[in-house]
């Protein structure tokens, strides 16, 4: 995102925040339509993408760990906690990104998936930063299933500019050779 | 583990959350509508600007059902457009009208020149398409250097997407025809 755009949203935030109200549920379908679990999980199990659902006890929103190793772990619980993560990642100079995947997102397809670095027990992702090309994102996909339940989904690196959000949804599915 | 950050987040700026992911998704698509139509960097940061400011006056009346975010954002473009060229028509102080109006930094405007240059193709192409009725020229337009979806297109429009199919035949049609040596 260039400066111009970045200064403009920061702008519209400083003088217009109070007025971005969206109508009520009635009358809006919903807020972006987060991807079901289960079309999520069709795309994992056809593009390896690795999925982790957050647990059910009341866990932080969000946790960013820098582990010992040099590899730093993302929790997301709350998907309002995106931002935070991401601000987080870029304060720790980490090259990866958060997305959220919804539905009536206009950047259609996700990334391929990222090797490795996962630990599918703890409801988390963990990304090696030394793994990350040079101008290169690791691009993390966040769904909320209509229970509430967040869904991670770790990516491939990205080269181009990294959208605010994927639509999965009309993706065409091509199993990946061995 | 050496550092770990956490934290519980307050959830009543959703709202902002969920507009600005409608407006990173598509604010450079719109930048480079304008600059497909202006060639002052000043002019194409306040239509921008413009088109976000009243999209989010307008937020109360929009339906993701209706073509969704990126129509809804197109369509507003189309018609701040059309207001900065009445207005331009009239001898009117444009930009001073508009609430969008914000002075450029200089690191801005030369980002915004580039994007203008970046335009010049499809700033020739619009010139090609000003043979054509305004709602083919609008269709073509919207599809294909816009990028938006036919079903996009037609909301942006207002029309069916059955009309959109036909604007958009015969603007492909009248193109080549004209582009055929004679």
């Amino acid at each position: 995102m260039s400066t111009f755009e970045d200064r403009l949203w920061s702008e519209l935030v400083d003088v217009h925040g109070d007025e971005m109200r969206f109508p009520p549920s009635g009358a809006r379908r919903r807020r972006p339509a987060l991807l079901t679990g289960t079309a999520l999980a069709a795309v994992a199990a056809a593009a390896a993408v690795l999925v982790f659902t957050a647990g059910t006890t009341a866990p932080p929103a969000y946790a960013v760990t820098t582990n010992a190793d040099g590899t730093v772990t993302v929790t997301l619980n709350d998907i309002v906690a995106i931002t935070a993560v991401n601000a987080e990642l870029a304060r720790d100079g980490v090259a990866a990104k958060a997305i959220p995947i919804t539905s009536d997102c206009p950047v259609h397809g996700f990334p391929n998936p990222m090797p490795a670095g996962t630990d599918p027990n703890t409801y988390t992702v963990t990304i090696d930063p030394r793994q990350i090309p040079a101008g290169y994102t690791a691009v993390v996909g966040v769904a909320q299933t209509p229970a509430g339940k967040i869904e991670l989904a770790q990516a491939a690196f990205r080269s181009a500019i990294v959208p605010a959000c994927f639509n999965v949804t009309p993706m065409v599915l091509v199993p990946r050779k061995p | 583990m050496s550092t770990s950050s956490t934290a519980a987040v307050a959830p009543p700026d959703r709202a902002v959350a969920d507009f600005e992911a409608i407006y990173r998704a598509n604010v450079q698509a719109l930048t480079a509508f304008f600059a497909r139509r202006c060639g002052e960097p000043q002019v194409v940061a306040d239509l921008t600007s413009e088109t976000f400011v009243q999209a989010i006056g307008s937020l109360a009346s929009f339906d993701p059902r209706r073509g969704g975010a990126r129509a809804w954002l197109f369509g507003i473009a189309r018609h701040v457009y059309a207001r900065h060229c009445e207005r331009a028509a009239h001898g009117g102080h444009t930009l001073a009208a508009l609430a969008g109006h914000r002075e450029l930094e200089e690191d801005e405007i030369e980002d915004l020149a580039d994007r203008i240059d970046d335009q010049r193709a499809g700033r020739e192409l619009l010139e090609r398409l000003t043979q054509l009725p305004e709602l083919e020229r609008a269709a073509l337009e919207l599809v294909d250097l816009d990028g938006l979806a036919p079903r996009e297109a037609a909301a942006a429009l207002n029309i069916s997407r059955g009309a959109l199919r036909v604007r958009l035949f015969r603007a492909r049609t009248r193109l080549r025809k004209a582009e055929e040596p004679s």
